[in-house]
């Protein structure tokens, strides 16, 4: 029996009408335990996005279903995968998505709020992650101000706020040169060795592989390959 | 009295102290019937009546009023839905991170209060002293310091409905676009 924690079963998305139709996944079946990192690999349109946007609680499937903590979300409702996300998802995406007008900390003070308005000592806690990455002196910069790889760990703190057990991330260094990137693999990677978190990347680095547990290759919206790494 | 109708429009009583008002009234009703008699309240009543309802310069303000309402709405409106526009990756990524549909009104209603509000304090910085101009031509114009307060009300209520369509923008905004570049 499967380990339900995270994944998808049968899972089949389809974007557009009759002859523009595009199947972006086929009957996917993919699980993923918890306390792993797991790549996602493929060439552009195999389908890795649309993955993600379902364990993400961002996009319902034509036909399947998707398990979030042993939990089927399927027939929820929109504010209810709106909880989901807040409680138990977070996201690092490839262009950062922080917000502009605010600088580290407030970013970071907003994770927490997203996830627990009355939540008490939010700016604290955005102080001591953003330490603990290594953006200490960069606490009241905006988002302008900071190079890719801190814009990205400053992103990361965001998403780790309120600790949630799920972190997703779309080519989390494909904007970042070797050593942002390595540092960004090595955060990502503490995050399941430290607090046993559960890691899905999207990527197609190549350097991820000695972070991963496992990679998955998707081809035409199907899995081509699946592989141990660590 | 003395006086034909060519002659004057108004006679001014004044009652000495310790007369009642209402008896000298009752009494000059009685011995000249075909004129009014007013108290001073009653006057100002009936000119505020009159210059309000039976001549254009009510009706001529309350369109003013009207105009610039709708004009006001239809200015902020554009200039917040603008706005919400130009930030709708923002919403859309406030959304993925688990933001609540009331989160994100709260946001775009938020901004349109600052708006209104800022716009409020411009206005009245702009009002005050044209209102110290007129009444240094016409002495009698009238301006309690309360109305000023008051007009803030309806502007930050126009702000509120300008908000609409940009909050349905926002609300509407798919989480899933997060992963699009």
């Amino acid at each position: 029996m499967p380990n339900h924690f995270l994944g998808v079963e049968g899972a089949s998305v389809s974007f557009g009408k009759r002859e523009a139709q595009v199947r972006a996944l086929r009957g996917v079946s993919q699980f993923f335990e918890r306390g792993t990192l797991s790549l996602v690999m493929g060439p552009s349109g195999s389908g890795k996005t649309t993955l993600l946007s379902l364990l993400g609680c961002l996009l319902s499937p034509d036909e399947g279903t998707v398990f979030i903590e042993g939990v089927a979300v399927n027939g929820l409702s929109e504010a209810e995968r709106t909880t989901i996300r807040q409680k138990k998802i977070s996201f690092v995406f490839q262009a950062f998505r922080l917000f502009h007008s605010l600088s580290a900390i407030d970013n970071v003070a907003l994770g927490f709020e997203l996830r627990d308005a009355a939540l008490p000592g939010r700016m604290e806690m955005a102080r001591d992650l953003l330490v603990r990455f290594g953006l200490g002196g960069k606490l009241d910069q905006e988002p302008n101000d900071l190079s890719p790889g801190e814009k990205q760990r400053v992103a990361i703190a965001r998403a780790l706020a309120g600790n949630p057990p799920i972190l997703l991330a779309d080519e989390p260094t494909a904007s970042l040169d070797a050593q942002a990137g390595r540092n960004i693999c090595q955060i990502l990677r503490s995050q399941v060795d430290d607090d046993g978190r559960t890691v899905v990347v999207v990527t197609h680095d190549p350097r991820w592989r000695e972070f991963a547990d496992r990679t998955i290759t998707l081809c035409d919206g199907q899995v081509e390959q699946e592989e141990k790494n660590l | 009295m003395g006086f034909g109708p060519e002659e004057a429009m108004y006679v001014l009583v004044r009652v000495d102290k310790g007369y009642p008002t209402s008896d000298v009234q009752q009494s000059l009703r009685e011995r000249v019937p075909e004129v009014d008699v007013l108290t001073r309240d009653e006057f100002a009543r009936k000119a505020r009546t009159y210059w309000t309802i039976k001549t254009g310069a009510g009706g001529a303000i309350l369109t003013a009023a009207v105009l610039g309402f709708l004009i006001g709405l239809v200015v902020v409106s554009q200039t917040i839905y603008a706005n919400t526009m130009e930030n709708i990756e923002e919403y859309a990524t406030l959304k993925a991170l688990g933001a609540s549909q009331g989160f994100v009104a709260r946001i775009v209603l938020t901004q349109a209060l600052i708006c209104g509000a800022v716009g409020s304090i411009l206005g009245l910085l702009a009002v005050v002293p044209s209102i110290g101009y007129a009444k240094s031509l016409i002495p009698w114009i009238y301006t309690p310091w309360w109305l000023l307060l008051v007009m803030v009300v309806p502007s930050l209520a126009m702000c509120s409905l300008a908000s609409i369509a940009s909050v349905r923008s926002a609300l509407t905004v798919e989480p899933g676009r997060v992963f699009r570049a």
